[in-house]
């Protein structure tokens, strides 16, 4: 059974039109027309043209390469939409570089140890990508784009966050004398390996880093 | 047709069961997947990407690896959330050629030009709900091809709207302004014509100015009413051709009559 959150949009109202009837009769417009006034025209209107597809008579078909064709502009009519709606990502978060990808985490209501859980991996792997002791090009697609859903940023400001310099290891540098060394990089699969996850969870991360950077 | 209180659809999508809680759960309307649909997405959460792929390309329903088209559409937003465009690319294509053969016979009254353009929009609208961040794609979850059937409706009714536009209502009509008349066509005995009686003069109806078979189908069809010569002597809650179209009853008696004119032309052939 439906449950109405909200008001219904007109394409809800038609969805639901045409799931409710196998063809349009004056009886079902009436119905319909009744019991969402707001939208009568474009009922009567839709009723129209869904009898018109019924009676009228058939199309020329396309031939194979046409077709085709279709298939193909609809994919860059994916890349397109994709495209666009990078962009529009990538302007609303240029605004905010990511200056920690803890510090996103927390501002998305989760601490470290749920955003690790979250992300598939423990904290200590969690830790390493946050001082981005891992080597940038080892990390899986799939964990940046999971990260950039996690803390509502895009995943290319992840992966810029990602590709940044390493930090200076935490704790207690304040005691060295030199000046402060860059943490060293490891590869995703390296860190992976050495740790606490589960086998299962290993050999599932270390598939989908098969291939990537190993250094 | 008079006007009377909303209430809420009774539609069923013909599941009561909830989603397991390894599924994401459809968020708009109270929507939800077949068991099939939650099956087949529960089974293949775990495979790769290249296993996934493999799978959704099994188009054999009987197969028991067969992945529905909501199925797929619940997977294409999943890489697509997590950034695996090459995942998601592949699903779209898949699920894209999967269209094609639903497409053959739609779009009827259209030349090849418009079919195409017509198609090709479909298609678009399709790949823009799937990848709207929102839960505007929940419907086609739930009931794809039902989707898919209304977009291709509704890409016609723009179509006609758009001719709607740049054809005058206003154009000649010959005939008297007289009474309706009883149509020259085999009515039935509720004085409506079936969709099967309109079929059979289909070539005819294909052949009528946009504005007037619209008014002959609502007429005869849907059984609305012609109305006044001034659509504002009608009662307001009730929806005439006259008021439909903005003009008179006696214009909608004309383009009646010159619609049974050519049809029973066809009817006779």
């Amino acid at each position: 059974m439906m449950t109405q959150n909200n008001e219904p949009t007109l394409d809800d109202v038609l969805n639901e039109f045409v799931a409710e009837y196998e063809k349009p009769t004056a009886e079902a417009l009436e119905s319909w027309a009744a019991r969402y006034p707001q939208f009568r025209n474009e009922l009567i209107d839709f009723a129209v043209s869904w009898t018109e597809q019924l009676v009228l008579p058939p199309a020329p078909e396309l031939s194979a390469e046409e077709e085709k064709l279709l298939v193909d502009r609809a994919m860059s009519h994916v890349q397109n939409v994709v495209y666009k709606r990078d962009e529009a990502s990538a302007a609303q978060t240029e605004a905010r570089s990511i200056s920690s990808l803890t510090g996103e985490a927390k501002r998305a209501g989760m601490n470290a140890q749920e955003f690790a859980k979250a992300c598939g991996l423990d904290l200590v792997l969690v830790t390493k990508l946050n001082n981005r002791q891992i080597r940038p090009l080892s990390i899986p697609a799939r964990l940046v784009g999971q990260i950039a859903r996690l803390v509502g940023a895009s995943v290319d400001g992840v992966s810029a966050y990602l590709a940044g310099p390493p930090q200076p290891l935490a704790g207690r540098s304040f005691l060295a004398r030199g000046k402060p060394q860059s943490a060293e990089q490891h590869s995703f699969a390296d860190a992976v390996r050495a740790s606490s996850l589960s086998e299962a969870e290993k050999a599932r991360w270390l598939d989908e880093a098969a291939g990537l950077d190993e250094g | 047709m008079t006007k009377t209180g909303s209430s809420p659809p009774e539609l069923a999508t013909t599941e009561a069961e909830d989603e397991p809680p390894s599924v994401s759960s459809l968020t708009r309307r109270g929507y939800k997947r077949t068991n099939a649909t939650r099956r087949q997405i529960a089974d293949a959460l775990s495979l790769g990407a290249a296993e996934l792929i493999a799978r959704a390309q099994q188009r054999d329903e009987k197969a028991p690896d067969y992945m529905s088209a909501e199925a797929l559409v619940s997977f294409i937003r999943r890489a697509d959330r997590a950034g695996d465009s090459k995942t998601r690319d592949a699903l779209i294509r898949e699920l894209v050629e999967r269209c094609t053969p639903f497409f053959r016979g739609q779009f009827r009254g259209c030349n090849e030009e418009d079919h195409k353009d017509l198609q090709g929009a479909v298609i678009a609208t399709l790949i823009d709900d799937i990848l709207d961040p929102g839960d505007r794609g929940d419907f086609m979850q739930a009931r794809f091809w039902l989707y898919l059937k209304r977009k291709t409706i509704s890409a016609w009714n723009e179509l006609t709207k758009n001719a709607a536009d740049t054809e005058s209502l206003d154009a000649a009509v010959s005939g008297d302004d007289g009474e309706e008349g009883t149509t020259r066509l085999d009515l039935q005995a509720d004085g409506r014509l079936t969709l099967e009686e309109l079929a059979m003069v289909s070539d005819g109806l294909a052949k009528l100015s946009l504005h007037i078979r619209r008014a002959f189908i609502l007429r005869y069809a849907f059984e609305m009413k012609i109305g006044a010569d001034n659509p504002a002597d009608d009662p307001p809650d009730e929806e005439t051709l006259a008021r439909h179209f903005g003009c008179s009853g006696r214009t909608i008696r004309n383009w009646l009559k010159e619609a049974e004119a050519q049809l029973a032309g066809f009817r006779e052939k």
